[in-house]
């Protein structure tokens, strides 16, 4: 997953590493994350999901 | 636009490349020639659906006034049968009777018209294919049944719905009418008696210089998926905006594994879902592309969900998907424009 090439479809940008703010609920938190420098088009690869945010997710549904 | 073609909903059904070969044609007679696909309304008529069929018929004198009133040519002796006697201010013809028409794939031997049930009171029509094919080699005989007591080949009334053992002895009994081949001008009655062993030359293969012989019959799944690649060709082929209603159900198809449709399941995904982030994608040409494999990734909001689809695009105007997945969480200010606002407004926020 780490070193792939990934292009925004919108702008051919290639995409770079960069904070981004997500939310949940009440709850917010940010990661970092690829991202056209362009437009502001984000990439959520499943491992993420899989891990950091459905973690997050369960933790504010249990509340 | 002076003529706008109107192919009705079987001819792309049953093979796309008869639509986009037959508005070929027309373009090439005149290139301000429109296209509308969509159906006439008469298998509502068929089903006794009188409110759906005055809806259809008047959809389509809403699109042939806002298209200021167009010539519409038709390819399907029913949609032709449908105009004439419920559209009757809209001018009509079939394809076959503009004149620059000429047969560009030639037959020989004997041969019998089979009329449409259709055509029964439009004996003009039936004498314009007969004289296409004066001149060509063949002895054309006639039906029994033809003209204006030409026979039903089984497709109309939704027969096969309500009672398939009448199709079986209806077809049956038209294709046994003669011996010889059947030279035909409904793409129904092309497909049905071919599905039964029957040699057929279908008019339009004749026009567009194909051979009816080697194409596939299709199935009625085929029809569909016929309908929704028809739609993507004209919209990549040529240019045509495409002005279906958000599901209308006529979408592109899904390819993928087994153990991706079990994932699918078990997260509760739905392919719906999956099939709106990839409309969507390509809609507006928001996705991410893998350089390495080609492959693009598409995210959408849908009601608190944000669904995520990995996927390429078939030549056939499916779609396959190689990954799909979702969350709650949702991505704040994604839209560069505004982030950059807020950033900005933050900073200077701090300087003061
Ligand atoms: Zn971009």
């Amino acid at each position: 997953m780490g070193n792939r090439k990934l292009l925004c479809g919108r702008c051919r940008e290639e995409l770079k590493k960069e904070i981004v703010d997500f939310q949940y609920l009440s709850f917010a938190f940010h990661t970092e994350v690829l991202r056209c420098p362009k437009c502001g088009q984000v990439f959520i690869d499943e491992d993420l999901v899989e891990g950091k945010m459905h973690e997050t997710e369960m933790v504010m549904e249990d509340k | 636009m002076k003529r706008m073609f109107f192919p009705g909903c079987q001819l792309g059904g049953s093979d796309p490349e008869y639509v986009t070969g037959l508005y070929d044609l027309l373009l090439s007679l005149d290139g301000s020639t429109g296209i509308g696909i969509g159906c006439c309304g008469a298998p509502a008529e068929w089903a006794g659906d009188r409110e759906k069929f005055l809806e259809i018929r008047d959809g389509i004198r809403d699109l042939w006034r806002k298209q200021e009133q167009p010539e519409i040519i038709l390819a399907c002796p029913y949609c032709y049968k449908n105009f004439r006697e419920n559209m009757q201010e809209i001018p009509v013809k079939m394809y076959f009777e503009l004149v620059e028409i000429r047969l560009r794939k030639h037959i020989t031997g004997t041969a019998a018209v089979y009329d449409p049930c259709a055509m029964r009171r439009f004996p003009e029509i039936r004498n314009r294919v007969r004289r296409l094919l004066e001149a060509e080699n063949i002895s054309l005989e006639e039906l029994k049944y033809s003209g204006a007591k030409a026979q039903c080949c089984s497709w109309g009334g939704h027969a096969y719905t309500v009672n398939p053992n009448f199709v079986k002895t209806q077809v049956a009994e038209q294709i046994a009418m003669d011996e010889n081949p059947y030279i035909t001008y409904c793409i129904n009655c092309t497909d049905i008696f071919r599905a039964k062993g029957k040699k057929v030359c279908y008019l339009g293969d004749l026009v567009l210089g194909r051979d009816t012989e080697s194409r596939n019959i299709p199935t009625v799944s085929n029809r569909r998926e016929n309908r929704r690649k028809l739609r993507r060709m004209l919209v990549d082929q040529y240019h045509i905006a495409d002005n279906s209603p958000a599901g209308c159900g006529d979408r592109f198809f899904l390819h993928m594994s087994d153990a991706l449709k079990k994932k699918l399941t078990e997260r509760l995904i739905l392919e719906e879902d999956v099939i709106q982030v990839i409309e969507e994608a390509e809609r507006s040409g928001k996705y991410i592309i893998d350089v390495e494999n080609g492959h693009r990734f598409a995210h959408r909001k849908i009601s608190h969900m944000t669904y995520w689809a990995e996927y390429t695009m078939d030549e056939s105007g499916g779609c396959t998907l190689y990954n799909a997945y979702s969350h709650r969480m949702m991505i704040v200010n994604e839209d560069k424009k505004s982030w950059e606002t807020e950033n900005s407004s933050a900073e200077d926020a701090g300087k003061s």
